[in-house]
């Protein structure tokens, strides 16, 4: 059996500079949460009471202990079509649970807020006018010095701290689709999943 | 303790296309006022400009408390096209500030409302249940929103 490929429109298909900055993905799944694929999408469907999510794994793969001057840039293309509340979409912790030095996107119920945290002690910026049930490229800039962190959605910065006690120390692992608890179906782009910042 | 909020139309760089959209001044803030948090409402990228309402707190959870005064210099920036009295999408409530509970205040007055956190006492105004990303319920001191 052979297998045809039509090369010109894989390449047109495929947005190369994201596919080779993709991060390897962990998956942090338990027995209620399924994933499946359909060829364009991870899909994660979780039951409630379920903090599952899709990771980077254990530390960020472009942190570098040497430099102190370079910012860390990660995205991912993220949509919940059924329901967008309750859940933390795209997120930087040092490592899954450690919620004190939390720095990303959620919708804490209420608002849909980018949330930055230090040791516990949190900022959180509601961004209005937000429907995350469409697909959107959620971006994170995360400067190593601490002086600044960014959130941008679709390509334009939406959120921005420069409280530097707010903003918690690299490094991170990447995480994104986690249901905070509640039933929800969430969609994670794939090719590239969690990349680092490339666009066209 | 208040948190103040100004909107500003602000001269943009960068663009969608490249994934960097964004206000001028978003990158130098760190230096030109540290302490400052915004969110942008609205972009024209074809006129290069946006919608930006930064809010301060003299909040001592702040790494630097700031005030109106603060943000009326941000006024005269070189990048600020205008200043606005108010915005469509401005939200009732734009920046929160909380501290979680568990191991994080060394101390709680549930009746005065106020904490102690690394040698400073502060007020509060609310306490909600937040969940944590372990799943792990929380008490979290909402110290100033507005």
């Amino acid at each position: 059996m052979s297998i045809n490929i039509d090369k010109k429109k894989l390449r047109k298909e495929l947005d190369f500079r994201e596919l080779c900055k993709a991060y390897p993905l962990r998956f942090h799944i338990t027995g209620a949460t399924t994933v499946t694929y359909d060829g364009e999408y991870l899909i994660i469907t979780s039951a409630s009471a379920t903090y599952d999510c899709i990771g980077t794994g254990f530390g960020s793969p472009s942190y570098e202990a040497t430099r102190s001057t370079y910012y860390l840039s990660v995205m991912a293309r993220i949509k919940a079509p059924g329901n967008d509340t309750s859940i933390y979409f795209f997120f930087l912790e040092p490592r899954k649970g450690v919620y004190a030095d939390f720095q990303g996107f959620r919708h804490d119920g209420t608002y849909h807020c980018f949330e930055f945290r230090n040791g516990d002690a949190e900022e959180q910026d509601n961004i209005a006018d937000q429907d995350w049930t469409t697909e959107h490229i959620f971006r994170i800039v995360h400067y190593k010095d601490q002086s600044l962190c960014q959130g941008y959605i679709d390509g334009a910065l939406v959120a921005e701290c420069t409280d530097n006690t707010k903003i918690s120390a690299q490094p991170f692992s990447v995480y994104t689709i986690e249901p905070n608890g509640v039933a929800r179906t969430v969609y994670l782009k794939y090719p590239p999943g969690i990349h680092e910042y490339s666009y066209s | 303790m208040t948190i103040y909020r100004k909107i500003y139309k602000v001269a943009t760089v960068g663009s969608r296309a490249e994934g960097n959209l964004r206000p001028t001044w978003a990158d130098d803030m760190p230096t030109i006022m540290p302490g400052v948090s915004f969110v942008v409402h609205e972009y024209d990228e074809t006129e290069g400009w946006c919608i930006c309402e930064c809010w301060v707190s003299d909040h001592p959870i702040r790494g630097i408390p700031r005030n109106m005064s603060d943000l009326e210099v941000l006024e005269s920036h070189e990048s600020v096209i205008e200043v606005l009295t108010q915005h469509p999408l401005s939200p009732a409530v734009l920046g929160i500030l909380s501290l979680s509970g568990g191991h994080s205040p060394e101390s709680v007055d549930l009746k005065k409302k106020t904490l102690g956190f690394k040698g400073k006492t502060m007020s509060f105004k609310r306490v909600e249940k937040n969940r944590r990303t372990d799943g792990q319920e929380e008490d979290l001191y909402i110290l100033d929103e507005g």
